[in-house]
């Protein structure tokens, strides 16, 4: 039963991130510093994300227990696509901390490193919705439901 | 324009070795998984009844750590040099960086899953 919830959290989660890693990249592209307000959306986009991450990571172990093997049974493409998954949601999260990181240590004048960041955010963002499309996809072929 | 304080290089420089981590910790997972590919270590899933140990939290851990690794050399090396970290030049490379190397990341997941 747990596992089911965190399931249902993890992937709205996921769906929330990927459109709260926009909001990031809309910010930053102009390369001004932030204000109070725009440091705790970007610090909570992020989070999003790597809650989403995290409760993906805390199911894995029965996902590989329970429902890996049966849903490669049902469909080899898609256990294949769930793979692909993973290894896209490894990306996001790296670029999500990278450009929080970049976009809260950033002096003032650097306008440069804060217009990086506001890309590698958006990069975040379009793997994010990858990754979100690809579990949406999966679980409808097999998830803890059945 | 008035030079950075020190304060602001080591800001600068900890802003730009973030980035290195953003590019450099997926770039390596990719590498990792390519790795896997080339040894025949990628086996079907299908085959396997029970494993010791599971190689995505392996693969995440030594991907985030080469991550961190790239970032603090880059760290030290951005304060080493003399130009300011936060360099309109160096961000540009950065952001050209990400650009080249991340979508071939997200391709490779694709074609070797």
């Amino acid at each position: 039963m747990l596992v089911r919830v965190l399931q249902s959290i993890h992937g709205h989660l996921g769906m929330l991130a990927t459109a709260a890693l926009i909001h990031p990249a809309v910010v930053l592209r102009k390369g001004k510093p932030l204000g109070y307000r725009s440091r705790w959306a970007v610090s909570l986009s992020t989070a999003f994300t790597v809650l989403a991450y995290s409760a993906g990571i805390a199911i894995y172990a029965d996902y590989r227990n329970l429902v890996k093997r049966a849903l490669f049974r049902a469909d080899l493409h898609a256990g294949l696509l769930f793979e692909t998954k993973e290894h896209l949601a490894l990306a996001v999260v790296c670029l999500a901390l990278g450009a929080l990181v970049a976009a809260l240590a950033a002096p003032r004048h650097a306008t440069g490193l804060r217009r990086t960041a506001a890309i590698v955010y958006a990069l975040a963002a379009a793997l994010c919705l990858l990754t979100g499309g690809l579990g949406i996809y999966v679980t409808s072929v097999r998830g803890f439901w059945g | 324009m008035t030079p950075p304080t020190e304060r602001e290089r080591r800001r600068g420089a900890i802003a730009a070795a973030a980035l290195v981590f953003a590019i450099g910790a997926p770039v390596t997972y990719a590498a990792e998984r390519l790795y896997e590919y080339a040894r025949g270590e990628a086996s079907n899933p299908m085959l396997i009844l029970r494993t010791l140990h599971t190689v995505y939290y392996w693969r995440v851990a030594v991907a985030v750590w080469w991550g961190l690794m790239l970032a603090l050399l880059a760290f030290l090396q951005f304060m080493r040099d003399e130009r300011d970290p936060s360099d309109e030049r160096r961000a540009q490379r950065l952001a050209l960086a990400a650009l080249v190397l991340i979508p071939p990341v997200a391709v490779a997941a694709f074609v070797f899953p």
